[in-house]
């Protein structure tokens, strides 16, 4: 592991204990208020717009009731034209007819029948109060002449007097007539009146207007709570006679309803707490995930961390280079298993005894990691401490068997031990479990079949004897572990005859021996631990 | 069959029992490191229950190294008799070559 992805080790792990809130989950928070808030001003949108059409179709519907109220006024009059045309101005006839409209409750408090010639009014007809147009210099008299033009009604604005007036003309359809109908129509001074009942009008503040303009001087009616209507408004206008009523209208309250008008307020909370509450998740998602990996990364790094102990372990354990012994040749190889796996169980040592001996050892725990390698060290310093005391092979093998127990340890080992006489060209070797000792002596090459004894480690005491071989001038030793020999598939004698059918035909040097032996066994497949120790006498 | 475990590659020890009214263990496909700890399992659940004879059905099993033969030696520790029965010739050897056909009993049956 490097330095640099150490940090980032490290820095996953801060992250998950962090208080802070992650980046995504404030992304995740942001995204979900800019959805509230768009959702929230679309509800906005249509609540408004709803609130418009609504307030449009009951301004309407107002409009018609007034439309509707229209012709109580318009239809006395046409038809008392029609009659004075008929009777030809008779102030009698007149009367009788407009004295049922003109009353307290009106329609009209005042009626006069007028003739028009050159340019002249003359009243020929009076049912009610005199026309409080008369009032005014010059008002009347301009507005029956210009009656006509108006047909079929014709509107006097009179809302300054006192009370407010309203006047009506109206001419006989035929034209050559000059005569003219007046009526006055009287307004409540305070122009206020009493919500009606009416559901037309329930709803609305509304303000209705004499005319185009919405001047206050032209209010004929208004029930309102506020005057002038202020908020949203909507208008409509209604001909009357050459004139119009102007209707403007204000909502009270929601006319859509108030869940309408609350569900902006209640998609902004819900979608607000829905972004916290998915904010939440996520940061929480966020942390435990980090911790995953950051955990993940620690036992990588363990792990690792516990493979190179194992490997320096072996190093330190295993000797490189081997000791100069006078008399022979010796060379050792390791080959590591594969990499990714535990380190293995094998070991080798060569430990000089004084001038003329020395011990070498071959011996595989089973299993692998650190502790194989473990168990291993125990038993590597073991033999070097009985065989520098001066125990032989038997002995240092039954005094191992101490050393190690299976039902404990999990693990066994085979070993093979042997004592090297140079100058006595004999060994004496004892094998506990392992594979047989290979001896290369001329232009051949056999094993030495010894007595084959348990591993180290399944039984508590075992006796262990060992046996003396004699070894031919300039002959060689090869001891080896079970990863040369033992392939998938096949009995480990056919291993076995392999390697020996591979040395007959061998290159002279002792090391180049072994390199090809270990470049053949590779070649064959399966990689396991493999280490090899090779003695040869120089003489 | 009373109970399978499966690793990931070709091992299986299965469990059952005897004719003998014993308990068995059958394993098959190839017993390394990796599927050592399944054997090693199931014989622990055969311990537990102190049985006179434990039988080992090897007919099926294609190799054995050494951590499958450290279960083999642990099961003839803690199990008064155990039989291994079937074997091919390269599970025998292994066990002849390693020292260990006292310790473990090879049966033909």
């Amino acid at each position: 592991m490097t330095a640099e992805s150490h940090d980032t080790v490290a820095d996953d792990a801060t992250v998950a204990r962090r208080r802070r809130p992650t980046s995504l989950s404030m992304t995740v928070l942001l995204v979900g208020l800019v959805l509230t808030g768009a959702l929230a001003w679309v509800a906005v949108s249509i609540h408004s717009h709803n609130e418009d059409r609504l307030l449009g179709l009951e301004l309407h519907q107002a409009a018609s009731v007034v439309e509707a109220a229209i012709p109580s006024i318009q239809i006395p009059l046409t038809s008392a034209a029609e009659l004075a045309s008929a009777t030809d101005g008779d102030p009698q006839a007149f009367r009788t007819y407009m004295t049922t409209y003109v009353q307290e409750a009106g329609p009209f408090v005042s009626a006069s029948l007028w003739r028009v010639d050159d340019g002249q009014a003359t009243s020929v007809a009076t049912v009610g109060s005199s026309p409080r147009s008369a009032t005014v210099p010059g008002t009347l008299p301009a507005f029956l002449l210009g009656a006509r033009k108006a047909a079929p009604l014709a509107v006097l604005n009179l809302l300054d007097l006192s009370p407010p007036i309203i006047g009506y003309a109206s001419t006989p359809e035929e034209t050559s007539t000059p005569w003219v109908v007046y009526a006055e129509r009287a307004l409540p001074k305070d122009r206020k009146l009493k919500v009606t009942r009416n559901s037309a009008f329930s709803q609305l503040s509304y303000a209705i207007y004499l005319g185009h303009s919405t001047a206050k001087t032209n209010l004929l009616e208004a029930a309102a709570g506020e005057f002038p209507l202020r908020g949203q408004q909507a208008k409509v206008t209604v001909p009357f006679g050459d004139s119009a009523i102007t209707l403007v209208a204000t909502p009270n309250g929601e006319l859509g309803g108030t869940l309408l008008a609350r569900l902006p307020w209640i998609v902004a909370l819900a979608g607000a707490l829905l972004s916290v509450i998915a904010a939440v998740l996520t940061d929480y998602l966020v942390r435990r995930r980090r911790q995953a990996e950051w955990l993940a990364s620690e036992n990588r790094r363990m792990y690792s961390e516990q493979r190179s102990i194992a490997e320096v372990l072996q190093h330190a354990l295993l000797p490189q280079v081997p000791p100069e012994i006078a008399g022979v040749e010796t060379a050792i190889r390791y080959v590591a298993g594969g990499e990714g796996t535990d380190v293995g169980g094998d070991w080798y040592d060569i430990i000089p005894l004084g001038d003329t001996h020395f011990l070498f050892v071959l011996g595989d725990v089973s299993g692998r990691g650190v502790e194989a390698a473990t168990i291993m060290a125990r038993l590597h310093f073991a033999i070097r401490a009985y065989a520098v005391q001066g125990d032989e092979p038997g002995q240092i093998l039954e005094k191992l068997g101490q050393l190690l127990n299976i039902d404990v340890d999990r693990s066994f080992a085979t070993v093979l031990c042997a004592l090297v006489d140079v100058a006595g060209h004999a060994i004496t070797v004892v094998n506990a479990g392992h594979p047989p000792l290979l001896l290369l002596n001329g232009a051949g090459g056999d094993y030495v079949r010894t007595e084959i004894f348990p591993p180290i480690g399944v039984r508590g005491s075992t006796e262990y004897h060992a046996q003396r071989i004699a070894v031919p001038a300039r002959a060689t030793i090869v001891a080896f572990t079970d990863g040369l020999v033992e392939r998938r598939g096949e009995t480990i004698d056919t291993g076995l005859e392999r390697l020996r059918a591979l040395t007959t035909n061998r290159p002279p040097g002792l090391e180049e021996l072994l390199t090809m032996i270990l470049t053949e066994s590779s070649e064959a497949g399966y990689h396991d631990d493999t280490a090899i120790l090779a003695v040869r006498w120089k003489n | 069959m009373e109970e399978l475990e499966m690793d990931e590659t070709s091992f299986a020890a299965i469990r059952s029992v005897a004719d003998s009214g014993d308990p068995m263990i059958t394993l098959s496909g190839e017993l390394d490191i990796s599927s050592a700890e399944i054997f090693r399992r199931a014989v622990e659940d055969v311990v537990k229950d102190s049985p006179g004879r434990l039988v080992i059905d090897l007919r099926e099993l294609t190799f054995m190294d050494s951590s499958g033969i450290a279960v083999m030696v642990y099961a003839s520790n803690n199990v008064a008799d155990v039989q291994l029965c079937h074997a091919s010739t390269i599970v025998r050897r292994v066990i002849e070559v390693t020292g260990l056909s006292d310790v473990l009993r090879l049966e033909q049956s």
